[in-house]
This record gives C-alpha cells, sequence and structure tokens, in this order.
C-alpha cells in the first residue's frame, strides 16, 4: 500500500516539480508512471523510497507512506526491506564484480545468517531467472541480463514494493520482453506492487493496472491506461489507432486490436482481400514516404562504401566482414540485438573506432586515415553517450567552441540549434538539457561541418514521443539535403517512421539488408505495433492506416 | 579442489621476502622460474600477470643499464665505452662485470617481489579476499571493494571521452585539450558515484534496522553491544590500521636497505600483525556475515607450507656465503639453495595432484 498524502515537491531554488498530489496505490498492482522528457516521472518514483528528497535534495511536503513507513521519518536506507529501487542505468549501481556476490551484497552488509541468505540468494536466481549467470562478471553482461541482476540484488531484501526507472529503455526487443516477463511474474507469483517510469508506453501499457501520467503542469492524473493516456501526446501507436479509427474503448494488446480490426467495421473487414492481393511493397501505401521507399528509384548515389568490415576485441569477433553501402538522402537503420555489433560496426565506418580488417570508402578516401579535418567532412558519428561529447560548462560556450573548431562564423552554431530547437537557454549547463535538448546540442556540434555520411547510435534512448517527432523531422530534412543517414536503433517505431531502408545485424554479420517495410512488417521481433495488428498487409505506421482506411482524407 | 586466496598471498609474501633474504643470481632466476611455474599451472585466467612479467623485465633492464650509464670504480673491465662528462657526473667509461651482475641481482630481487605480487593478483582475487576481511572491518573491505570494482570503470570512460573528442575534430592540445578530457570525465564520474550512492542508500548500505540472527542466541551469547559504543572510538580503529600500514611499508623499505639492522623488518612486521589484531577487536558491534566463504582446505596449508619451508631452508640452511656470493655470473651453490626455490614451486603440482585423485576415486 502506497499511500501519497498532499504530495508536492520542487527542486531546490527550481520549479515545483508536481503538487496537491493525492493517492492511495492497492498493492499487488503494476504501475506505469507515464510523462514527457523532463515532466518529473524520476522525482515521483524517488519519493516512494525517500531518495528524493533525502538524498537528491530539494522540498516535499506532504506526506509518503509505504505499509504505514513514512519517508519523514525514516531514511532511504531503512526503507530497503520495504522498497526495491532500480535506477535509470543499473549498471552504475553495481557494486561488486560478480552475479552472485551482487546479489549478497546487502544482506552482508546487514549481518544476516550465512544459511539465511544462502537459500535467499538461490531463490532469487531463480525468481529473476538469471541462475545461468551465477558465476559471470557483471561488466560482461548484456544490458538485458544487467537488468535482470539489478532486479535480483534489491529483491534480495525482501521488499513489498519494487520501484524501476526506465527499466527497458536501453534493451533490444526481445530484452526488454524478458524482463517484463520477469516484472509480470513478481506481480502474479509475489503479490508486490511495481512502479515502473518509461518512456516506450508502447512495450509495458498492456501490463499496467494504473497509469499516473504527469502531463508537465505539476498535476498528476490518475486512472486506467485505456482513459488516462487517451488523446494525450504519450498515448502509445496502438490507442492512437484505436482513436484515429474511432474505437471504443481504445485497445491495449494487439490481440485486442486485430480483433477489432478484422471485426465489423474495422478497416480489414472491407478490404481485407485487397490487401491479401497487395504486392510486397505496399500498394496501398499513399503519402510522402511512398518514393523513399524504394532506394533505387531515389536519386541517391552510393556515398560510403564499406567492404569487409572486421572488428575484433581480443579474442572476441565484434563486426565479421560486413559489406556495406551507404546511399545519398537515404536513411538506415542498423538494428539487431544487444551486442549485435551494431555500434562496433558505426564507430569503424566512422573511422575512429577500431577496424581490425576491411575497407571503408567515402568520396574516395579513408576517413580512418584521412586528416581529422577531412575526416570530419566525410562521416558524422553522434554517440550513445552525447554528454561524452560536451565539455564546456553552457550551451553559449558549446555553441563558441564549435565555431572555432569548425572555422565558422561567430554565432552561426547558435543559429543552427534555434533552427533545431527554439528556445534553448544560453546559459544552461549542457548536463542540466532535456534529452531531446541535449541531443540536438551534440547534432548540431557534430554537423557544423557538413559530412557526407551521418550515422547516429541509438539517439532515441530517454526521448519522449514528441522529441522523436523532431528527431525524425530533422533527419528526414537532412536526409531530402542529400546526407546519407545510418542509425543503430532498438526502436521499431521510430524506425517505421523514419527509415527507408533496415539492415538486421546478428552476431557481427548482416543477416538481412532491405527496405524498410518489407524487412519490419516481415520480422517477428522488429514488428512495430501497427505492422502486428494488419499482420498480412505491409501498413506499419498510422499514416498507412489513416491513407488506406480513410480515403477521403487523403491527398 | 580450492585453495584460499589468503594462501595464494601468503605464499607470496612469503616468497617475495626469500627473494630479499638473497643475491644469488641463480637462486633468484630459479624464484622466478618457479612463480612462473606456478602461474601457469594454476591460474584460470593468467592474462593479468603478462603486465606483471612485462614491469618485472622493465625493472631487471633498467637496473642494468644503470651500472652501464653510471660506472662503479674496480673490478674486471667488460667493456670500454667513452667517458661523457656532465658537470660532476661521469657517464659511461669502463663496464666491469661485478658492476653488472650486481645490477643483475639488484633487478631480480625486485622482480620476484613484483612477480610475487603479481601471482597472487592472477591467482587469487583481490575482492575474494577483501570478503574475508574480520567483520570489525567490514567499513574499511567495503570501499577497498568498491574501489577495486568502480576504478576499471574511470579508466573506461577517458577512454570514452577521448575517443569522443576525436569526433569534432580539430586539434586541441596544451591546456584546451586537457580541459576536454578532464571535465567530461570528471562530471561523468561525478555523476556515477552519485547513482552509485543513490544506489547503495536505496539497497540498505549502513541501514541500523536490526536483522534477526539465530546464532546470535545459541553461539556468541549478547554478541551485539549497544551502537553508541561504536562511535565513542570512532577514531582509534583507523588508528590502528594506519598504523599497521605504516609499519608494513617501513618493514618493506628496511628489507632493502643494508644499513638497517636485520631484526628491524621481522619487528615491524610483528608491530603491523598487533596493530591490525587491535583493529579487529576495538569494534565488537559490527555485523556483518560472509556470502559463501572460502574454506581453509588441505591444498591452502600446503601452499603456505611450501612457501615457509622453502625460506627455512634458505635462510637456515644455506650458508651466507652462497646466500650473498661475490659478484661473478655463476656463483657456487649447495643442493639445499637449488632446492629451496623449487619446494616453492610445489603448488605447480596441484591441479595434477587433484586430476589423480579425482580419478583413483572414480576407479
Amino acid at each position: 500500500m502506497i499511500e501519497f498524502m498532499d504530495v508536492a515537491f520542487a527542486h531546490a531554488g527550481g520549479p515545483t516539480v508536481f503538487a496537491g498530489f493525492t493517492l492511495a496505490l492497492e498493492p499487488g498492482q503494476l504501475v506505469l508512471v507515464a510523462g514527457g522528457t523532463g515532466s518529473g516521472k524520476s522525482t515521483l518514483l524517488a519519493t516512494i523510497n525517500g531518495l528524493a528528497p533525502h538524498f537528491t535534495g530539494g522540498t516535499l511536503t506532504g506526506e509518503v507512506r509505504v505499509h504505514g513507513r513514512s519517508t519523514r521519518e525514516v531514511p532511504p536506507r531503512d526503507m530497503a526491506d520495504l522498497v526495491g529501487y532500480v535506477g535509470q542505468n543499473p549498471a552504475h549501481g553495481f557494486v561488486t564484480s560478480r552475479v552472485e556476490s551482487e546479489l549478497a551484497f546487502a544482506m552482508e552488509q546487514r549481518g544476516v545468517d550465512p544459511a539465511a541468505m544462502r537459500r535467499r540468494v538461490e531463490e532469487t536466481l531463480d525468481l529473476v531467472g538469471i541462475a545461468d549467470l551465477r558465476d559471470r562478471a557483471l561488466d560482461t553482461l548484456s544490458l538485458g541480463q544487467q537488468q535482470r541482476v539489478a532486479l535480483g540484488a534489491v529483491l534480495t531484501a525482501g521488499p513489498r514494493v519494487l520501484v524501476l526507472d526506465e527499466p527497458t529503455s536501453a534493451l533490444d526487443p526481445v530484452g526488454a520482453e524478458e524482463v517484463l516477463a520477469t516484472i509480470t511474474r513478481l506481480v502474479d507469483d509475489l503479490g508486490l506492487t511495481v512502479v515502473i517510469a518509461e518512456h516506450r508506453l508502447e512495450r509495458v501499457v498492456h501490463y499496467a493496472d494504473t497509469v499516473l501520467h504527469l502531463p508537465g503542469d505539476g498535476t498528476v492524473v490518475s486512472g486506467a491506461p485505456g482513459v488516462v493516456l487517451l488523446g494525450t501526446p504519450v498515448a502509445p501507436p496502438l490507442m492512437r489507432l484505436g482513436q484515429l479509427l474511432g474505437w471504443d474503448p481504445v485497445p491495449l494488446t494487439v490481440r485486442e486490436a486485430r480483433r477489432r480490426a478484422r471485426g465489423p467495421g474495422g478497416p480489414l473487414s472491407a478490404t481485407v482481400s485487397a490487401v491479401r492481393d497487395a504486392p510486397a511493397g505496399g500498394a496501398l501505401v499513399l503519402g510522402a514516404r511512398t518514393s523513399a521507399a524504394a532506394p533505387t528509384s531515389g536519386t541517391g548515389h552510393c556515398v560510403l562504401r564499406a567492404t569487409g568490415v572486421r572488428v575484433r576485441y581480443g579474442a572476441r569477433e565484434a563486426v565479421r566482414g560486413v559489406d556495406l553501402e551507404l546511399v545519398a538522402g537515404e536513411v538506415t537503420a542498423v538494428m539487431g540485438r544487444n551486442g549485435s555489433g551494431k555500434s562496433s560496426l558505426l564507430w569503424a565506418l566512422q573511422g575512429s573506432g577500431r577496424r581490425d580488417g576491411g575497407t571503408v570508402d567515402v568520396r574516395g578516401a579513408d576517413p580512418a586515415t584521412a586528416s581529422r579535418t577531412l575526416a570530419r567532412t566525410l562521416v558524422a558519428l553522434v554517440p550513445q553517450d552525447v554528454t561524452s561529447l560536451l565539455f564546456c560548462e553552457s550551451v553559449g560556450e558549446e555553441c563558441a567552441a564549435t565555431d572555432r573548431e569548425a572555422g565558422l562564423a561567430h554565432g552561426a552554431t547558435s543559429t543552427a540549434l534555434d533552427a533545431m530547437v527554439a528556445g534553448i537557454d544560453r546559459d544552461t549547463h549542457p548536463r542540466d538539457l532535456s534529452e531531446g535538448q541535449r541531443l540536438a546540442l551534440a547534432l548540431v556540434v557534430m554537423l557544423a561541418v557538413p559530412a557526407a555520411v551521418l550515422l547516429l547510435d541509438e539517439p532515441t534512448r530517454g526521448l519522449d514521443y514528441a522529441a522523436k517527432d523532431a528527431l525524425v523531422a530533422i533527419l528526414r530534412r537532412l536526409a531530402d539535403a542529400g546526407t546519407a543517414i545510418a542509425v543503430a536503433t532498438h526502436d521499431v517505431e521510430l524506425a517505421a517512421v523514419l527509415v527507408d531502408r533496415v539492415v538486421l545485424m546478428a552476431e557481427g554479420e548482416i543477416v538481412a539488408d532491405g527496405p524498410a517495410r518489407a524487412m519490419l512488417t516481415g520480422s517477428p521481433a522488429f514488428a512495430p505495433q501497427i505492422a502486428k495488428v494488419f499482420a498480412p498487409s505491409t501498413w506499419m505506421t498510422l499514416r498507412d492506416v489513416d491513407a488506406s482506411a480513410v480515403p477521403e482524407g487523403a491527398p | 579442489m580450492t585453495v584460499h586466496p589468503a594462501a595464494w598471498w601468503i605464499w607470496a609474501l612469503v616468497v617475495a621476502g626469500v627473494a630479499t633474504a638473497t643475491t644469488n643470481v641463480l637462486v633468484l632466476a630459479l624464484a622466478v622460474v618457479a612463480i612462473c611455474l606456478v602461474v601457469v599451472c594454476c591460474a584460470q585466467d593468467a592474462a593479468p600477470f603478462r603486465l606483471y612479467l612485462v614491469v618485472a623485465a622493465a625493472v631487471v633492464v633498467i637496473r642494468m643499464a644503470f651500472r652501464l650509464v653510471f660506472p662503479a670504480t674496480g673490478g674486471t673491465a667488460l667493456l670500454t665505452l667513452p667517458t661523457v662528462q656532465l658537470g660532476p657526473l661521469d657517464l659511461f667509461g669502463t663496464l666491469t662485470t661485478e658492476a653488472l651482475v650486481s645490477g643483475l641481482a639488484g633487478g631480480l630481487q625486485l622482480a620476484v617481489v613484483i612477480l610475487a605480487v603479481g601471482a597472487a593478483h592472477t591467482l587469487a582475487d583481490v575482492l575474494d579476499l577483501l570478503k574475508h576481511a574480520p567483520p570489525a572491518l567490514a567499513g574499511l573491505s567495503t570501499s577497498l571493494v568498491i574501489a577495486v570494482s568502480v576504478f576499471p570503470g574511470l579508466g573506461r570512460s577517458v577512454v570514452d571521452v577521448r575517443r569522443a573528442a576525436r569526433l569534432r575534430g580539430g586539434r586541441r592540445t596544451g591546456l584546451r585539450g586537457l580541459r576536454a578530457t578532464v571535465i567530461p570525465v570528471l562530471e561523468g564520474t561525478m555523476d556515477r558515484s552519485l547513482t552509485l550512492a543513490a544506489a547503495m542508500e536505496a539497497r540498505g548500505y549502513g541501514s541500523r534496522v536490526t536483522v534477526p540472527r539465530p546464532s546470535d542466541a545459541d553461539s556468541r551469547g549478547a554478541a551485539g553491544g549497544p551502537a553508541g559504543s561504536r562511535r565513542s572510538r570512532g577514531w582509534a580503529q583507523p588508528a590502528c590500521v594506519l598504523g599497521a600500514v605504516t609499519c608494513v611499508a617501513l618493514a618493506a623499505y628496511g628489507l632493502f636497505d643494508s644499513a638497517w639492522p636485520g631484526w628491524a623488518p621481522v619487528a615491524l612486521t610483528a608491530a603491523a600483525v598487533a596493530a591490525m589484531v587491535a583493529a579487529t577487536r576495538l569494534d565488537r558491534t559490527a555485523r556483518r556475515t560472509v556470502y559463501r566463504p572460502q574454506r581453509w582446505t588441505a591444498p591452502s596449508s600446503l601452499v603456505v607450507a611450501s612457501a615457509v619451508v622453502s625460506a627455512g631452508m634458505l635462510v637456515l640452511g644455506v650458508p651466507p656465503q652462497i646466500r650473498h656470493p661475490p659478484p661473478v655470473l655463476l656463483p657456487d651453490l649447495t643442493m639445499i639453495a637449488l632446492l629451496a626455490p623449487l619446494v616453492a614451486a610445489l603448488p605447480a603440482a596441484l591441479p595434477a595432484l587433484s586430476a589423480l585423485l579425482i580419478r583413483r576415486r572414480r576407479s
């Protein structure tokens, strides 16, 4: 039982995040906290075990009680046996270096009897399904495995409530499914209350009993998922589909939506035969994206040609002889499991990462051996952690430094930043920007010198839907101007609306390469929600459905 | 057939001590071979040992190069180089066999110490060893565990930031270049430390909520005293630990400084042990348990015994003129001096021995 009694929270010297929040959450539920970037999701989660304000600073008024224990009276460390908390990057919270000792750490510190400790570690290993990883070093685990180890490490204290901050945002679709399956098992079997914050609502919303939505105006709206999220900017694609087609109640699962689509009044009830007969590639698809979907029809020519690229780390081969061509004006998604070699490939293509074999040719030059100034005009790479690119104390200084580096007129970068995202205060520290703003700044910094090829490594981690839409618009504009773009991503919904071509990697090799529509709708793991609903057809975005189901609205 | 991590560290320290007791080049070379043999046979992953090998080799080479650059007078001339006068210093000149051999012996002594520590590091997980620290030193051992696990992350973040800086192109040198690396690394480290601290706080580190311990009632009686007594003597324990560390450092220095009397390192080591015992006795309120503690097995005793017997043979069974021979390349040996380093290599036979035992048990 979690009770919020007239809770308000304000950061030290900052604005109020939320106020007047009163709610009692029944035990045994899965509660989803939704909202845009910077709306205060993480802060709300941290109030449950008292990390906010005991650890983060700021002012909390009102009272938060978990099973009768108030965070007003008890510090977070004494809540550990009641509330298990896993932060955004679980790997940064690891204390030891091996799976088993990580699970035992908290109990060792509290002097739990060795026999009881042994039993509880064994139970937890099975509960989160990591018994086969027990002897592994933590830094050799995949992100999904690390997430499950972090879950296990807090579960050994025997909490009644689990608080998880974006547990699946860094994971590939399959890894995310595994983590979510573990979480739902904890809710079903142990009756734990789980509170999750997540950007990728499409992954979680159908498991949620209750949703807390933070619209960003200081209020918290709670209720059933289908009611609270409807019409909000954070609604996942399935809900938007339901809303577009006027379904009531809106579907939360793909199965539900599929039934509605084929039922009376559904878009497939009349056109289903036409859809089946449609040739692959999508004759039904209308709108601006059709021409781009067929790369050969464009004016694009090959800008980057890589042959036999190999990357080796010690005995492990991360990239095994990859051949890849990137075409001007085309956006390519590089997809695959965590650890399939996507990042290593991008870094090798850019030239500053390792490359143990093969050639990369961009406009007749090899970016790895070209001079620094020339290399920058060939390939630009926006790394996964963009903060490592930024080293000034304010956005304004960062822009000025970029001007100097790129030899631009003073203020050019600042103007470009405004064109991309308006209204960023130049005195803000880059680390204080929202994820979307920081990504925009990094893009502007990297593109100060126009490059023929732009590579992005996992750009949507931590971006909300609005920021993703903005990113899509920016990247499409760049592609239309003739840049060849490659994006390594797990985000299938982003891929569906952004890319022209999908390259699928596994074990360091390219296993499939083709037009986005055929690739995404044909793959079980990487299919967007809408493609799953309209399975035999090749619809995959709302625009496809809109254009076909509501023909009078189409151009 | 597992060996307790503490056994490997004791073995390594005793072998390192043996090296300081002799300047016989042959004995020292045999000790190097013995250490390498044990690592090759017993380590599951010998990769970390490579670094120690490189450092040890570099030390030997540098010691010998010093003898070449700064000549010693007297002895058999081996090689004559033109002398370079640099102010008050005479560089190069005549290189004598004696100087070269004493350089080699000094270098080998250090190499044995380095390799012994490297072997212990390779054979026994430091984290495993820290886990077995007495409960009273829990605070100290936990901070060491975290430092050891988190430190590699710092190195990785330096690499990441430098790689990202290269993406921005442009040549940043001097202060500006340093700033472009240092600031993101420090910011990242601060962020990560805060995340770690938050995670530890959320996981109940430092919590004073009592956990029922069934063993308390029957075995220890009233083990847990009032929590207040721990705080009142808070300064005494760190002082003891610091004193112990200082004693060990002085003892190590004394081993290599011939001006110190021979009993000084022994006395200092004893003082260090006493200080550590005092530190563990000062805090009886600490509650900490060890998950799956390693048992002290028969092989552990064998490992320790091999080092102790080897040290005893060398110190008691070998006459001083053999232990510290005149500087010739091939000094005299006695049978015991030849066997002593080989006894220290006995743990290398453990894996084969355990395989043999298992096979016999099956048949």
